[in-house]
């Protein structure tokens, strides 16, 4: 296994009586890219809070860089953040806001400044406002300030979320060099689980606050079995008997549409079966199951994810 | 902790009340001296008609027009004009908009996220804010100074500075008394995390309302166990204005105004601490 960057042991965080993260055990590698997959309201971004030093655990316990407890504070600055929406002031341009944050770090140097806003491709916003920065522009400022410092994990929270298609791919492509150019760990969330599956290696699932599974990209690929899927008018009353028939497990997904788990293999036995039998196969399809159907399933079926 | 202290002012520079509330500051002393000017020129036309209509002037009255008179030829002093500013609550009160605004800007922008997990502790960023306000607090007195200096040259035939380390003295006092002023503002930015509710604190705080409280609560206490506390004397504006630039019957001792100011900073400090610690950064 990996050398472990970030570990938590049974997390906690509660406010009142309401348990935002619930005994969280989670484990990050080091040089990976952790896709942190929840619906709204999970935990996730009170989990990240909790890792960056922003809000305090209830309970549990979190090791970081191989620290711990009152240890942490000596690897904070190791840790770069974009939690929710960039702590930027709109007032200032994107090198003022960087200014200051390279002087709290004590690595202000104008060179460095401009090398990281080329990076995140900000070096040519000149004079402009931050406070009139589309939300991708705001989106890569809030990246390049949590680069600051040379960070070896950053944890970033929704960084693509409210952006339009090419800021996605922007953004995508910028923590993808991240990752693989500069070896920065990376922690992210994100609702748009497509995105994340393309960039992301480890994958941590969490459901009203606890982490219900963790598992590789790999891991993934081998859970998400292909399948196939099947048009077919009146699919419940009249296909379903020959597939019964034929031993094959399938999945009635409305009237006229059929899933067949696995069975790949056996894809024209099933269509000339249903054929013979007069059934007006419309499609027959060969797919595979997404990031986004395997976490629906885990879950039970959440579609705001 | 020093870097962090290079960006509260880097910030602070680049914020427009640094230009905006020395502006408004230097506009009351120039309101302040030519009501002075304004002043002197209706004693000299005073003393002008009644030596011309050579009226018969109880000896009372005289006594008072030639004691206001008698300055008039006199040059101003100075120190001890911008000094007795400095109990006025003029000073306070700007300097309570400035810790408002500077307080609460970082929470306001989210700014405290970007750099809020990445200090080792988070108290020094109260520490660094703290050391800001004290640079714009001295920046605030030696515009008002220059200011105050230039108008009273040009309003005045001509100007003295009398007594020098009466002045530094004295002056030291208050901007110790002003800036536990901050300090108590800058608390309630930091535990309210609220910009709104930090500025109406401020302004409570600065133009006397919780004198009122207190005496009310005087009398409370007074109504029922008959005793007589005087709680307005331990509040922090009412020994800032009461410490006057010279000793008169109603003022406060310098050692009793920094006891209870000093008093009043400590405890807004340590909870300032507090809270910036073990709250969560939202």
């Amino acid at each position: 296994m990996a050398e472990l960057l970030l570990q938590t042991e049974r997390l906690t965080k509660q406010y009142r009586r309401f348990k935002a993260v619930n005994e969280v055990s989670m484990h990050l590698e080091k040089g990976s890219i952790y896709g942190f997959i929840g619906k709204n309201g999970a935990g996730k971004t009170t989990f990240m809070k909790m890792i960056t030093g922003l809000a305090n655990p209830t309970s549990g316990s979190i090791t970081l860089f191989g620290e711990t407890g009152t240890g942490l504070a000596k690897v904070r600055g190791k840790v770069g953040a974009l939690i929710e929406a960039p702590g930027i002031y709109p007032t200032m341009t994107a090198y003022d806001n960087m200014k200051l944050k390279t002087l709290a770090m004590g690595r202000y140097d104008k060179n460095y400044i401009m090398d990281l806003l080329t990076l995140v491709g900000l070096a040519d916003t000149g004079k402009k406002k931050a406070g009139k920065f589309s939300l991708g522009m705001r989106q890569r400022l809030g990246i390049a300030l949590a680069l600051v410092g040379e960070p070896e994990l950053m944890v970033l929270d929704e960084p693509i979320n409210g952006l339009d298609p090419q800021g996605i791919v922007e953004v995508r492509d910028t923590i993808h060099r991240l990752a693989t150019e500069r070896g920065i760990t990376i922690l992210i969330s994100s609702h748009i689980l497509d995105e994340l599956s393309r960039i992301a290696t480890h994958y941590g699932i969490i459901n009203n606050g606890e982490l219900i599974q963790e598992l590789s990209a790999e891991e993934l690929r081998n859970r998400c079995s292909d399948r196939l899927e099947i048009t077919v008018y009146n699919a419940s009353q009249q296909a379903a008997p020959i597939l019964e028939k034929m031993g094959v497990p399938f999945q009635i997904v409305n009237e006229s549409l059929i899933h067949v788990n696995g069975q790949t293999e056996r894809s024209a036995e099933i269509n000339t079966a249903l054929v013979t039998s007069g059934l007006a196969v419309s499609e027959l399809a060969v797919k595979g199951e997404a990031l986004e159907d395997y976490y629906l399933n885990l879950t039970g079926g959440a579609r705001n994810a | 902790m020093l870097n962090l202290i290079r960006m509260d002012i880097a910030r602070m520079r680049r914020m427009k009340a640094l230009f905006w509330i020395p502006f408004l500051f230097c506009a009351i002393i120039f309101l302040e001296v030519y009501s002075t000017k304004a002043m002197y020129n209706r004693m000299n036309d005073i003393r002008e008609v009644a030596s011309s209509m050579d009226i018969e002037l109880d000896e009372a009255t005289a006594d008072q027009i030639q004691s206001m008179t008698d300055k008039l030829d006199m040059k101003i002093d100075v120190l001890e004009g911008y000094g007795s500013l400095m109990p006025a609550n003029v000073f306070a009160l700007y300097l309570a908009i400035f810790t408002v605004l500077f307080s609460c800007a970082d929470f306001a922008s989210g700014f405290i996220k970007t750099i809020g997990g990445q200090v080792k502790r988070r108290t020094q960023l109260v520490a660094s804010k703290l050391v800001g306000l004290f640079v714009f607090e001295i920046f605030l007195f030696v515009v008002g100074f220059a200011v105050y200096t230039l108008l009273c040259i040009i309003f005045f035939d001509g100007v003295t500075f009398n007594d020098p380390s009466h002045f530094l003295g004295y002056t030291g006092v208050q901007m110790i008394l002003h800036f536990c002023l901050m300090c108590f503002c800058s608390m309630i930015c930091i535990v309210a995390r609220n910009s709104l509710v930090g500025m109406v604190f401020a302004m409570v705080t600065v133009l006397g309302f919780f004198n009122l409280l207190a005496i009310l609560i005087d009398k409370l206490v007074f109504a029922v166990f008959e005793k007589v506390v005087h709680v307005e004397e331990y509040l922090l504006m009412d020994n800032i204005t009461r410490l006057n630039y010279y000793h008169v019957s109603d003022s406060v001792s310098a050692s009793t105004a920094l006891t209870i100011c000093g008093v009043t900073a400590v405890i807004s400090i340590v909870l300032s601490c507090i809270s910036m610690e073990k709250k969560d950064v939202i």
